[in-house]
């Protein structure tokens, strides 16, 4: 990967310049261009879009670069490559899912974030689809999406919801960030994360407000034979499903209630609820689009370089805060709709805090 | 090891006992006349006083976060087979899944049990299933749907 602080397409945009009193920075921008380096074929498109003021306005943003294997139903990685960026449809339901999936992710974290791609340098977008047989699960192994069929009686399939896929990349973006050890608090931080991703990116993919929003994970996911609406409920947590098979969503949504567990990592999808509360509380607290305000509060303490990767609720929490006072200013509504939020689940006490709580 | 209830160790009574016909009815498919999948069943280690091993997998963790649990009692003609299969699996290699686990993979606990062994037991991730331990999970798998025995889980 060229890392550069100046992206190539921008550099393009600078030499292609004629107006005089910019030559010299178009001829930086040419010899920088021309300046020996790896070849990266460099994706953008251009975008039409019509403002306020009734002004057509066009801007060329970078463009994903997916690609979308098949395992054909083995247990290996990567499978054979099917689809490719700017390739057709394939008549696959779960390649061209996948690839759509990641096509909204991608546009999710520029449009919301300016982030080009899941390491913010335009690189690849892998998944692998039909892994394994029957296979339960959809999974993220460190540099790709893995998605099974799913058993057709308790889970119908994965690359349907949009949540699900933005959910796994998440996952890289994550890593990326220098990544939250996959165990006890720090994992279920990492899969809250994931999670407020995947919400966000359906949002966005709807034009969603968060009144709108379902704040469901994994609708849609599950067979006819199960009763649930989704796997998890940001909204909610533990009442997404209540089913005599899989049982009763375990999740709680206050530290009273957290799960001390061996399993799953240390409960890393059932403690989860917690943070995932506390951003759903912020986010509607806020209004709005959940990425717009909310959204941008926890990005920013993802990827602000301070968050320690065996960070807890409590650490994770006072970054929101942190992240919150830098972006909006220490008084403002933004400060108070976080701290009210964690307080209200029980993950920073209640004297600590204006008494603000909602 | 986490310490099961106790009410586990006992054989259920309305475990069908090894030479009772209705052990050996035709394969019931995993879905009921209900049209529901049977529930899983907790793993019940410790095998009836007369049966000669008992196999017991547990899947945890994955996307969902669902735990799964499958549990094999083979009768005592089949269990020649099992105990060579049991023998073939690298119990001793196997190592605790590590701390910096790929999100949403599953981890696969089996537990063996064999009458005047030892017990052994064995904590794998997802992508270490291969060879003998897959043969061995999938046997324990198509155990549990073939007999068709539920138990309800504890809620």
């Amino acid at each position: 990967m060229t890392a550069a602080i100046v992206p190539p397409y921008l550099l393009a945009r600078i030499a292609a310049v004629q107006e005089p009193q910019w030559s010299r920075a178009a001829d930086a921008a040419r010899s920088t261009l021309a300046a020996p380096r790896d070849y990266r074929p460099v994706r953008s498109r251009l975008r039409l879009s019509i403002d306020e003021a009734g002004t057509l306005t066009a801007e060329t943003t970078p463009a994903p670069d997916r690609e979308i294997s098949d395992a054909q139903r083995q247990e290996r990685l990567p499978g054979v490559r099917v689809r490719g960026e700017d390739d057709p449809q394939t008549g696959d339901v779960a390649v061209d899912e996948a690839y759509d999936g990641l096509g909204a992710t991608y546009d999710f974290l520029w449009d919301a974030f300016a982030r080009d791609s899941l390491d913010g340098a335009g690189g690849r977008l892998r998944a692998t689809v039909h892994y394994g047989r029957d296979y339960d699960n959809a999974f993220w192994n460190g540099e790709r999406m893995v998605f099974g069929d799913g058993d057709g009686e308790v889970f119908a399939g994965f690359t349907g919801s949009l949540t699900v896929i933005a959910h796994e990349l998440a996952h890289g973006v994550i890593e990326d960030e220098g990544g939250l050890l996959y165990r006890g608090q720090s994992g279920a931080l990492n899969e809250s994360i994931a999670d407020v991703i995947g919400a966000m990116a359906e949002q966005h993919h709807l034009d969603q407000t968060v009144d709108e929003a379902s704040w469901l994970i994994g609708a849609g996911i599950f067979t006819d034979a199960v009763e649930g609406d989704a796997l998890r409920s940001l909204a909610a947590p533990g009442t997404a499903y209540d089913d005599d098979v899989l049982g009763t969503d375990p999740q709680p949504a206050h530290m009273d209630d957290f799960v001390v567990t061996r399993d799953d990592n240390g409960g890393v999808h059932i403690n989860s609820g917690i943070p995932n509360h506390a951003f759903y509380l912020t986010a509607m607290a806020l209004g709005g689009r959940s990425w717009e305000c909310a959204g941008v509060i926890w990005y920013r303490t993802l990827t602000s370089g301070t968050l320690s990767s065996t960070a807890d609720f409590t650490a994770f929490a006072r970054a929101t805060l942190a992240a919150a006072a830098a972006e909006y200013g220490e008084g403002s509504e933004e400060v108070d709709a976080v701290r009210a939020a964690w307080t209200q689940v029980g993950v920073i006490p209640q004297q600590d805090g204006p008494a603000t709580q909602h | 090891m986490d310490p099961r209830p106790s009410t586990d160790d006992a054989p259920r009574p309305d475990e069908p006992r090894r030479d009772d016909p209705a052990r050996v009815e035709p394969a019931r498919s995993e879905l009921t006349p209900g049209g529901r999948p049977p529930r899983d069943r907790r793993p019940d280690a410790t095998p009836a006083p007369d049966a000669p091993v008992a196999v017991d997998v547990e899947r945890t963790g994955g996307f969902a976060g669902i735990s799964r649990r499958w549990s094999a009692q083979p009768p005592p003609d089949e269990a020649d087979e099992w105990i060579a299969l049991i023998d073939r699996c690298p119990w001793d290699a196997a190592s605790a899944p590590p701390d910096d686990t790929q999100p949403d993979t599953f981890t696969w606990c089996i537990r063996a049990h064999r009458k005047g062994a030892p017990e052994r037991e064995a904590e794998l991730p997802d992508d270490e299933v291969t060879g003998a331990w897959r043969e061995l999970i999938d046997a324990v798998r198509e155990w549990n749907r073939a007999t068709g025995r539920t138990a309800p889980r504890p809620r």
